[in-house]
């Protein structure tokens, strides 16, 4: 498979007042074309900063120090957005209900998506056949009728349709899963398989929904603190988490079917702020002193894992 | 007055919600938001509520700590009416039954130091504020001291929430009403919130009422599960039956679903 998008040692920071503060710190990886990719971790964690990073929507405080994003040869970071978004990459907004003109039909506001495309053919058609395949019976209803009639999830599939009609070669979703119960999660998770399938459309799921990836994703990037902490394939990665990381926010999902014994890891060093070495040490229940509280992990390729941690760091 | 044995009964609670509709002339519709509800809760358990947003466990919670008069209905605790109670008794009820919120931030006054707002709680229900109480519940909940001199807005959501769970402990209640007390938390912290709670029940004893749309966080801490749906409960029973034995369509289609999402974080 060829590679579609090359995110290489991106770092990014935002600026607050005099302040600045780190929100990407070093990340690289890779997409194949057809490939979907999740990029899990918690709030702060920089998932959302990356996300807005390759679909140029990054807020004007927000200063790019390195690194560079390619997609089909294309230098994503110095072309004009409106050359990229729509056209190369297409983003689903976390916030469904505030993202269309409450003004404005569905109808219409498909028109404005393609009105930049001088094609011929019938662009309401072409809009109703996708919101059929996205699950709608009566898809020309939807278009005659504003935001406010439809519910979230309703909207979470009429803005799936209108990143999918200009035949994006990437769709970014952000948060899709978040706040709905499980019967809709599984809903959303067949439909997104089910428009990869279709029309051949890479995907980046950024979530911190873990327990979605394995059945939506192929690889996952866990993110912490601005940094990858582990790259890998989403089943091993949830089998067997090597990254101490990884493994604690895997734990810390309360389970279904059996009952739940949290390994939780209160912060131990509370008292002590690490300046330098890995991100992670003073909540590491591996914490090596002398060693993770000072230099900064390298990256260990282990097979097809990628792990940023110093336990790691002599095996090779 | 004769006192019932079990802590809180609700009986045939509705609550309903007018919400106007018309865009430029006056036009209102009624919302069931919770639909003749009827349960008991004993002293010392732990009840969950579950059920998917929309669904009227909010706005359930919010009645039952006082704080929404039900349209029809009553609520009793220790077999009073708490929306007749005057004086002394509802102070007494006030003391006894705390909530905590989903977002910590929103429910812990800003311009406040924490210092200051467990201070005033403690005032209110005529307790001691000296530094070891202070202290005391601080430690209790796993802090610092030196979050004491903080302001709401210098703290991480994990933090927030110990302090509004310090703060609702603070008073020594009888019944304690979660309301999705970890859903703006990330996992790793919800862990240890969820920790915590367990911790505060056993050594306490306290009678927890915790609302999720999460059935593992109630799979965590409770026994017994009430379901509800568009206002009205679905099903109710012990959590385990619930999962492995459920009896409604509904129920049925939410564990099922569940199973399968979590099919490979369990295996």
């Amino acid at each position: 498979m060829e590679t579609l998008l090359t995110v290489d040692d991106l770092k990014i920071s935002y600026k607050s007042g005099n302040y600045y503060i780190k929100a990407l710190d070093g990340v690289s990886f890779e997409i194949k074309e057809g490939e979907s990719l999740a990029i899990v971790g918690e709030s702060g964690s920089g998932k959302s900063t990356l996300g807005m990073a390759i679909a140029r929507l990054l807020p004007p405080n927000a200063i790019i120090e390195k690194g560079r994003i390619v997609m089909k040869d294309i230098d994503i970071l110095n072309s004009k957005p409106d050359s990229i978004r729509g056209k190369l990459i297409s983003m689903i907004p976390q916030e469904v209900g505030t993202a269309l003109s409450p003004f404005h039909k569905i109808s219409t506001v498909f028109e404005d998506v393609m009105a930049s495309e001088n094609k011929a053919t019938n662009i309401l058609n072409e809009a109703s056949k996708i919101l059929a395949f996205l699950g709608f019976k009566d898809p020309e209803r939807i278009l005659k009728s504003y935001p406010h009639e439809l519910s979230g999830g309703m909207l979470q599939r009429v803005l799936l349709a209108l990143a999918i009609i200009k035949r994006p070669y990437l769709i970014i979703a952000d948060e899709p899963t978040s706040m709905v119960d499980a019967p809709l999660r599984i809903n959303i998770v067949e439909i997104l398989n089910a428009v990869r399938k279709e029309f051949n459309i890479s995907m980046i799921i950024i979530t911190h929904d873990i327990a979605i990836t394995p059945h939506l994703c192929d690889n996952i990037v866990v993110m912490y603190a601005g940094k990858i902490m582990e790259y890998g394939k989403a089943k091993e990665i949830i089998d067997n988490p090597l990254n101490p990381y990884t493994k604690l926010l895997i734990n810390s999902i309360p389970r279904i079917k059996t009952a739940t014994r949290f390994e939780v890891i209160e912060r131990k060093n509370t008292q002590i702020q690490f300046y330098k070495g890995c991100p992670f040490a003073d909540r590491c229940e591996s914490f090596m002193k002398g060693i993770c509280d000072i230099t900064i992990p390298r990256y260990t390729s282990l097979g097809n894992r990628k792990v940023l941690c110093h336990l790691y760091n002599d095996k090779k | 007055m004769i006192k019932s044995k079990s802590l809180l009964k609700v009986q045939n609670v509705t609550i309903l919600f007018r919400k106007n509709i018309g865009v430029l002339k006056k036009e209102d519709m009624i919302i069931r938001a919770v639909d003749g509800i009827s349960f008991d809760v004993e002293e010392g358990e732990i009840l969950g509520i579950a059920g998917e947003s929309g669904s009227g466990k909010s706005t359930l919670a919010k009645s039952i700590a006082g704080l929404l008069k039900p349209t029809s209905g009553i609520i009793l605790f220790e077999g009073e009416n708490i929306y007749e109670i005057k004086g002394e008794k509802y102070r007494y009820f006030r003391k006894n039954v705390q909530m905590v919120f989903q977002n910590p931030f929103g429910s812990l006054n800003p311009s406040m130091k924490i210092r200051d707002t467990l201070k005033d709680v403690l005032k209110a229900a005529k307790k001691e504020t000296n530094e070891d109480v202070l202290r005391s519940l601080m430690e209790f909940v796993n802090l610092n001291y030196e979050i004491l001199d903080k302001y709401p807005s210098e703290l991480s959501g994990g933090q927030a929430q110990r302090v509004a769970i310090a703060r609702a402990i603070a008073t020594q209640p009888k019944l304690l009403i979660l309301d999705e007390p970890t859903s703006a938390l990330d996992v790793s912290v919800q862990a240890q919130i969820l920790t915590l709670l367990k911790k505060i029940q056993t050594e306490k004893g306290l009678t927890y009422i915790l609302i999720s749309h999460d059935i593992g966080v109630i799979r965590y801490l409770c026994k017994r599960v009430i379901v509800m749906k568009a206002g009205k409960i679905v099903e109710q029973g012990d959590i385990e039956d619930i999962i492995y034995r459920p009896k409604e369509e509904y129920t049925k289609r939410l564990v099922e679903s569940l199973l399968r999402l979590y099919g490979y974080i369990e295996n």
